[in-house]
């Protein structure tokens, strides 16, 4: 059983391609359904005639621009309103907006302000990552537990200084745990 | 299931869990109709392991647990435990009542039959007024009691309690083991109470069972403590077998750190 | 730590950030940025009320929900189902579910190609992408509820006299329910991607083609009216869900923990 559970997601990857090559052998027509085989040697000539760093360095470039930029303005932004009541109030209207419409639904406007353009796709990653984070790090200084704060304010750490001192850090795991491409991603 | 049955012995009990250390090692136990049976043990002295065996949860790897000369078959309604896990062992979509009334449903077909032994037995722990309420609305010390009237419904030959009470706060804890006390008095019903705690143990008991530490426990001894009717703590009689068990599980204080421990 | 407010305040405040949003909005479309771009409030306003009357605007709802409803539901239930088998096949679990989560993480948009190869272009591959994600979300959801039942429940049951069927019936069906009702709740979000990812590529009508319709043809107003659309819809949607999970008493026992 622990040996299935550490070996399962691996059990889980060669299911997924045996699964797919029945699959594609079912329906019989590569463009429709292409076999795992292809694909692979899809990648492999892309990779050889160096298309696949092309694309892959577009999309990584994209990711970084965006996120490191959007991250610690997000990041900022949630623990500001976990901070205080009424920076929370003005924005959280925002984010309500943000959280009930879809990202993919953006798009087109991204794409009227900027064109087809990598400042239309940093936009849009930028926005998602000041989003997610923003929700996350208000949640992360809202989780912070009360008792750490009064015991701070015990050793004499007080107010602002305690915000930074004590807040900050404990919220840190709930912060870099939405920094994740992923989330982002999704 | 038996109702003419006069005792529960478990003979010659061994666990061992796959390629694992022994847990248990050769234990024998009588538990008589009727007694108020405890199992002392420190920590990690496989008094759960011993728990499950005999509800069934766990086979033994050798040995044989029997009503009598009847051997016991996996878990069943013969053997219900309360558990000390107070968060999940009700079921949190179900009322108190229907909490109570879940075991009986196999085995009792009118439902106004079903609720009103589920009622007697919430009134017999003190839920009475409770009975509309949803376990995340108890306390601790209700959410235990609801527990052993889910349990007493059932009717067994045998309660089981795993550390019931352990989860508690102190001044609950006392309390919860003079109600139960209060309670066995009252019904006779045959209980296996498991514990790490002397002074729960000698509150409760009609026989003591020590197990000792750890693995391959086996039984230390097996006696019926010589007290009186209305346990008391503080007494002479109580702190001397406060301290024969203490000397038995190996460490002991001296006199002066048990009376205050048992005073408490 | 911080003084406390009451809930005026906290309303207040909130308002007079919308009413200072939209003001900037307002006084910066025309003169900071053109029309084209940021259309003013008032045109996005009339854009609405023009679509409204027409029915154009009610009939893009009406389809895109049909759409979303339908989609979500026939996932929700094959997602119960199959969560429910896969999350009982002990073991199978840890090997099917890295599969789900990846497949959760697959842009619902990078499947519509393949569905419109498969299924055409008609009502049926725009039902299936939404239909799909819910599924995956929700069957992952109720798998974890299953495995997720603590263990001393299973155990009460068993000595309280339950088979095993009667166990699961009882006890693990109820159990996971609260995690099934999670996973149905975050399912519409992903429905709506669905929706949208759906409609932005095989157009006829819908919301989602409604935006990138007025986005061809430069109505930036009735392109915004669109997003405004989506984003009250699924709002809507969710607040709808929670008030019928929160209100259903049968089924807000089940929320409890």
């Amino acid at each position: 059983m622990t040996q299935a559970g550490r070996l399962g997601p691996l059990y889980g990857i060669l299911l997924f391609f045996i699964l797919w090559q029945v699959a594609a052998a079912f329906i019989g027509t590569p463009l429709l359904f292409p076999e795992p085989m292809d694909v692979m040697r899809g990648l492999a000539r892309m990779s050889e005639t160096g298309e696949i760093y092309v694309h892959l360095g577009a999309t990584l470039q994209r990711l970084l621009v965006g996120l490191g930029v959007g991250i610690p303005v997000g990041a900022v932004l949630g623990c500001a309103m976990g901070a205080s009541r009424d920076v929370n109030a003005w924005f959280d209207p925002y984010l309500r907006m943000a959280n009930s419409t879809p990202a993919i639904a953006l798009i087109p406007f991204a794409l009227l302000w900027f064109g087809v353009t990598e400042l239309a796709r940093y936009s849009l990653v930028f926005y998602l990552a000041v989003y997610v984070l923003a929700l996350s790090a208000r949640q992360g200084v809202a989780q912070v537990p009360h008792l750490r704060i009064k015991a701070a304010n015990t050793l004499g750490v007080l107010g602002v200084s305690a915000f930074f001192r004590v807040v900050i850090p404990s919220s840190f795991p709930a912060i870099l745990g939405a920094s994740g491409p992923q989330r982002v991603l999704e | 299931m038996e109702n003419d049955w006069k005792r529960l012995k478990v003979t010659g009990l061994y666990k061992q869990f796959s390629r694992g250390p022994v847990v248990l090692s050769n234990i024998d136990l009588t538990v008589d109709r009727g007694a108020f049976m405890c199992i002392l043990g420190p920590s990690g002295s496989g008094k759960s392991t011993l728990v499950d065996l005999i509800a069934g949860f766990e086979p033994p790897t050798d040995g044989r647990i029997a009503f009598d000369d009847s051997p016991i078959h996996g878990p069943g309604p013969d053997r219900v435990v309360i558990f000390q896990d107070i968060g999940n062992a009700l079921f949190p979509w179900l009322t108190v009542l229907e909490n109570a009334e879940f075991g009986l449903k196999n085995f009792v077909r009118n439902k106004n039959e079903r609720r009103a032994q589920a009622m007697e037995a919430l009134e017999l722990v003190g839920l009475g007024n409770d009975t509309h309420k949803f376990p995340s609305e108890l306390s601790g010390g209700m959410k235990q009691r609801a527990q052993i009237a889910r349990g007493l419904v059932m009717d067994p030959h045998v309660l089981i309690m795993d550390e019931p009470f352990a989860a508690l706060d102190a001044i609950t804890r006392r309390r919860m083991q003079y109600e139960l006390k209060d309670l066995w008095e009252r019904t006779h019903k045959t209980v296996i109470f498991v514990t790490h705690d002397i002074t729960e143990a000698l509150i409760l008991a009609t026989d003591v069972t020590v197990l000792s530490s750890g693995p391959e426990a086996r039984i230390l001894d097996t006696f019926r403590p010589e007290l009186p009717d209305e346990r008391d703590p503080a007494d002479a009689e109580f702190i001397a077998a406060y301290r024969h068990i203490e000397s038995l599980i190996g460490h002991v204080h001296d006199a002066g750190d048990v009376r205050a421990e048992t005073a408490q | 730590m911080m003084p406390r407010h009451g809930l005026h305040r906290t309303i207040l405040v909130a308002a007079l950030s919308v009413l200072t949003g939209i003001t900037i909005w307002g006084v910066a479309s025309g003169t900071l940025v053109s029309e084209t771009l940021l259309p003013h409030p008032f045109s996005v306003w009339e854009a609405a009320a023009e679509k409204s009357e027409s029915g154009l605007l009610w009939e893009s709802i009406r389809v895109s929900l049909w759409r979303v409803g339908w989609g979500w539901i026939l996932g929700v239930g094959a997602g119960i189902i199959t969560g429910l088998i896969l999350g009982e096949l002990r073991g199978v679990e840890s090997v099917v579910g890295p599969i789900f989560e990846f497949l959760k993480g697959v842009a619902p948009i990078s499947l519509v190609p393949i569905m419109i190869l498969w299924f055409g272009i008609g009502e049926l591959p725009k039902l299936l992408i939404i239909a799909y994600i819910t599924w995956v979300v929700v069957t992952v959801s109720t798998m974890t509820g299953v495995r997720e039942v603590p263990n001393v429940r299973l155990r009460a049951a068993r000595c309280l006299g339950l088979s095993q069927l009667q166990v699961f019936y009882r006890v693990i069906l109820p159990s996971a329910a609260s995690f099934v009702l999670l996973g149905m709740r975050s399912g519409i979000g992903f429905a709506y991607i669905a929706l949208v990812s759906a409609e932005f590529i095989a157009v006829d009508k819908g919301v989602g083609f409604l935006i990138m319709d007025s986005r061809l043809n430069l109505q930036t107003s009735l392109m915004v009216v669109g997003i405004i659309t989506l984003g009250l819809l699924g709002s809507g949607s969710q607040l709808l869900y929670d008030a019928v999970t929160l209100q259903m008493p049968w089924l807000s026992r089940f929320r409890r923990h």
